[in-house]
């Protein structure tokens, strides 16, 4: 209800401003075309773990298997390509079908960076310079894996979660009797439907905060606060969450700073920015815990921040 | 679930059902512009899909009324509301384009210019006009209206071919005398990520000068346009007159 007194409250001032008002709404529009049918695709394959998926086979393949379990879920997306808007409503399930926490991060983290779209679109923006592409996905693998299992340590026992919904499936082995394959698919709707519901307002909410950042924000500013190599890391991870742009496309935008920033500003740019944007934030809501949010979001940075600084000095790339 | 929550979510989806639709439009009318106002229109499926999904979700609510005495949550009401917001943008936003100082706030000072190398492949698509001039066949796409896009991939073809092109006049002090550009944004996926790009143009005494922001199109020849240790690809221009904003101003990639 604040959001919507809010966002009904800002339509007079960006009226007053000319132009804006129609650069916002386009732009918020255009976010949510994009991102809502990824969101529908994942809160119905989410419907799918759910009711297909037996509750305890997870226990039992990755029982003991912890660390395993870490190192395969930031690399998933190769299987299961997904972007950032479409694992939200599939990792909620995962968890709730007994995934451990740190692998469900890593997966969340991870998926939408480490797979095989993700990898073509950026071969494409930087006219196949595969050395690009490779530090692309290593850094977001590494990435992934290192936060993953800090929030492991930092959130024991799924401390992070909210509560999430109680798997129904039945488990492998019990004698209870297995509702008809229509009666199946028809609950997978209804659970996507659910998911739908919960998260599909964060993901507005964001776009909506996403789209007047970009439309009233140049990117020329973060061009002009660049003015290092080190700061320029800083400003494109603040781009990179600010601009909310699609793991798909980013990297095409990260390219037209390619004569104005140092490779490692580019790479913190598209590192950083499908696993965290203020929508992405937003759409975390419905599933960890505002502390594990908060946790998550600095590691994130700081990790990732670290990582291209490491980077910087190793390439001494100059702008 | 609450009934009055059901029905709430049945209004919602069917808001979402229509504009999908509408954004489709007919496969065999011009509607795909609409699509392109907010999407590269190549990701029709994408809405097709979010089309299908939506009237899943909507048979699923229809068809399974929900009893329950669990009382109405006020909070259903705002989660629809939010959910229906984007619905109340669309009505007036949905033939709007990008404003001139929209396009601003997407340049870097170094504007990203067509570079010329060494690559021969890929011979541009050439055809002979009326007049016996060698000049550029359009893009076949309805929205694509000018060969900027085949440029940016294969510059080194165009050199010395004469063209006719149309953008938004753009300036800037790092450029060089008697030159503007002349740009139009490229959208990857939607129009978030749309990004400038521009091609130089040399003009001579003979030409006007043409405001900034303005469209224009501009006939000539292409050439190279060496700065610094780097040919840029650009036009020399021959005839340039304002004209009015295209429909759809983007390029899709």
């Amino acid at each position: 209800m604040l959001f919507l007194a809010a966002a009904v409250g800002i339509l007079p001032f960006l009226a007053r401003q000319g132009r804006l008002l129609g650069d916002f709404s386009i732009t918020f529009l255009a976010i949510l075309f994009e991102a809502f049918p990824f969101m529908l695709v994942g809160s119905l394959a989410g419907g799918l773990i759910e009711v297909f998926m037996p509750c305890d086979l997870f226990d039992r393949l990755l029982k003991g298997k912890k660390y395993l379990a870490v190192f395969l879920g930031a690399g998933l997306g190769v299987i299961f390509p997904v972007c950032e808007c479409a694992v939200i409503p599939v990792v909620r399930r995962l968890l709730g079908k007994g995934v451990p926490f740190p692998a469900a991060i890593a997966y969340l983290l991870g998926g939408p960076i480490v797979n095989p779209v993700v990898a073509a679109s950026t071969a494409t923006a930087y006219r196949f310079d595969w050395a690009v592409v490779g530090a692309r996905l290593g850094f977001g693998y590494l990435i992934a894996v290192v936060v993953a299992f800090l929030m492991g340590r930092f959130f024991p026992h799924k401390q992070g979660l909210k509560i999430l919904p109680v798997p129904m499936a039945v488990p492998v082995g019990t004698a209870a009797k297995t509702p008809s394959l229509r009666v199946r698919l028809h609950q997978v709707v209804r659970h996507g439907g659910d998911d739908f519901f919960e998260v599909g307002k964060f993901l507005v909410i964001g776009s909506f905060i996403a789209a007047l950042l970009r439309a009233t924000v140049p990117i020329s500013i973060f061009e002009a606060l660049s003015a290092g190599p080190f700061i320029s890391i800083v400003v494109m991870m603040i781009a990179a969450v600010c601009l909310n742009l699609c793991s798909e496309a980013d990297a095409f935008i990260a390219a037209s700073f390619r004569n104005i920033l140092p490779e490692s500003a580019q790479l913190a740019f598209m590192v950083l920015g499908p696993m965290l944007d203020i929508k992405l934030l937003l759409m975390y809501l419905p599933v960890l815990r505002k502390k594990a949010i908060v946790t998550l979001a600095l590691l994130t940075t700081t990790v990732t921040g670290l990582a291209m600084w490491y980077y910087q000095i190793a390439t001494a790339t100059q702008p | 679930m609450n009934r009055i929550e059901q029905i709430l979510r049945i209004i919602t989806l069917s808001g979402w059902l229509i504009l999908f639709q509408h954004l489709l439009g007919t496969p065999t009318g011009g509607e795909v512009r609409r699509l392109g106002y907010f999407l590269n229109p190549a990701l029709w499926w994408l809405i097709a899909g979010g089309l299908a999904m939506t009237i899943l979700l909507l048979g699923s609510e229809l068809f399974s009324i929900r009893r329950s005495d669990r009382p109405f949550r006020p909070a259903a009401l705002g989660q629809n509301l939010i959910l229906i917001l984007p619905l109340l943008f669309y009505l007036p936003a949905q033939n709007l384009t990008l404003s001139s100082s929209g396009f601003g706030k997407r340049l870097t000072s170094k504007p990203d210019l067509t570079t010329l190398q060494n690559d021969s492949s890929g011979a541009p698509n050439i055809k002979h006009g009326n007049n016996g001039a060698s000049v550029l066949e359009t893009e076949k796409t309805r929205i694509m209206e000018f060969p900027l896009s085949y440029l940016i991939d294969k510059p080194q073809n165009y050199v010395g071919k004469e063209t006719k092109i149309k953008g938004m006049v753009f300036y800037n002090d790092v450029l060089p005398d008697a030159t503007f550009l002349c740009i139009r944004l490229l959208v990857t996926c939607c129009l978030a990520d749309a990004s400038p790009k521009g091609i130089l143009i040399s003009y001579d005494g003979s030409i006007k000068r043409p405001p900034e922001f303005s469209w224009v199109l501009i006939k000539g020849k292409y050439i190279a346009i060496t700065r610094g240790e780097t040919d840029y690809l650009g036009i020399e221009a021959n005839a340039l007159e304002i004209v009015e904003e295209p429909r759809v101003p983007y390029l899709y990639r």
